[in-house]
């Protein structure tokens, strides 16, 4: 059995956390966004050491209905907020810079199967 | 101990969004009956940066009314989908979006004026949900079509 990762632990505390974010739907799936170490891999989010700071690149599908009226970017800011608080109570020691890629937005579920009805 | 604080780190903004506030909201302007085809580019410090072509949808319908969602129908969804193997970022306070549709217009419409007010709604559209500022909107009105009538319901009889 492998030993605790606390990076891939930490990586995988920010995703729970971008997840719990209202307007966040889904974080993305593929190998960009994703942390790699001793035990499963966390999507979703790369999270990345430099000599001074933690990197955290984040893949972010949105939910359009959860989008304020300010638009994408303060809601981005409340999530950064959101991020850095989790990762304070990490104390890691390292300052966290947050990169977000907003892959998507999504319509609201039932919004969804309507359109599909309709062009069945 | 205190750590010191970072910049914001960068916000970068695919271009699946895009298309679907720009297509959004051109469908909801009154006048414009179909959009054919769109294209977004980066203009980076005004050169137009690569061309992919245009997205050719074939007309997605006039939905009039709703938010963001109920504007696409699930075809279109598929089709954006399908555009986007190679997903396009665009950086906040960076680049410069620049966009080009084709569009049909309403039989009787002024086209200039109509083309105005889209590009004043899609560059809002734009700068207001997502931070980007647009460059170019371009519009091209590639038919012109009478305006569908609204089918008029029978009259239900009145109940005492």
């Amino acid at each position: 059995m492998n030993p605790p990762d606390p990076w891939l632990d930490a990586a995988e505390a920010l995703a729970k956390e971008a997840l719990a974010h209202p307007g966040v739907a889904a974080l993305a799936m593929n190998g960009y966004f994703e942390t790699r170490g001793r035990g499963h891999p966390v999507c979703g989010v790369a999270l990345q050491r430099s000599d001074d700071r933690a990197i955290a690149t984040l893949g972010v599908i949105l939910a359009a209905d959860a989008l304020p009226p300010t638009g994408i970017p303060s809601l981005v800011a409340a999530l950064r907020t959101r991020l850095q608080r989790r990762w304070d109570a990490l104390h890691t020691g390292l300052p966290l810079e947050v990169r977000v890629h907003v892959l998507d937005l999504t319509e609201p579920p039932s919004q969804a199967r309507q359109d599909d009805q309709l062009s069945a | 101990m205190v750590l010191p604080d970072l910049p914001p780190g960068r916000l970068r903004i695919s271009e699946s969004v895009l298309d679907k506030l720009v297509i959004a909201e051109a469908c909801q302007v009154p006048g414009v009956l179909d959009v054919h085809g769109w294209m977004i580019a980066a203009a980076l410090g005004g050169v137009a940066g690569g061309v992919a072509g245009f997205v050719e949808g074939g007309p997605v319908g006039a939905v009039v009314g709703g938010a963001v969602g109920s504007a696409l129908g699930g075809a279109t969804a598929r089709l954006i989908q399908e555009q986007h193997h190679q997903r396009r970022y665009f950086e906040m306070g960076v680049d410069r979006p620049t966009v080009h549709l084709r569009l049909t217009g309403a039989f009787g419409e002024d086209l200039q004026v109509l083309a105005d007010e889209v590009r004043r709604r899609v560059g809002e559209a734009i700068e207001g949900l997502t931070g980007l500022a647009p460059g170019r909107i371009d519009i091209e009105f590639v038919e012109v079509a009478a305006s569908p009538v609204q089918p008029r319901r029978k009259p239900q009889p009145k109940l005492p």
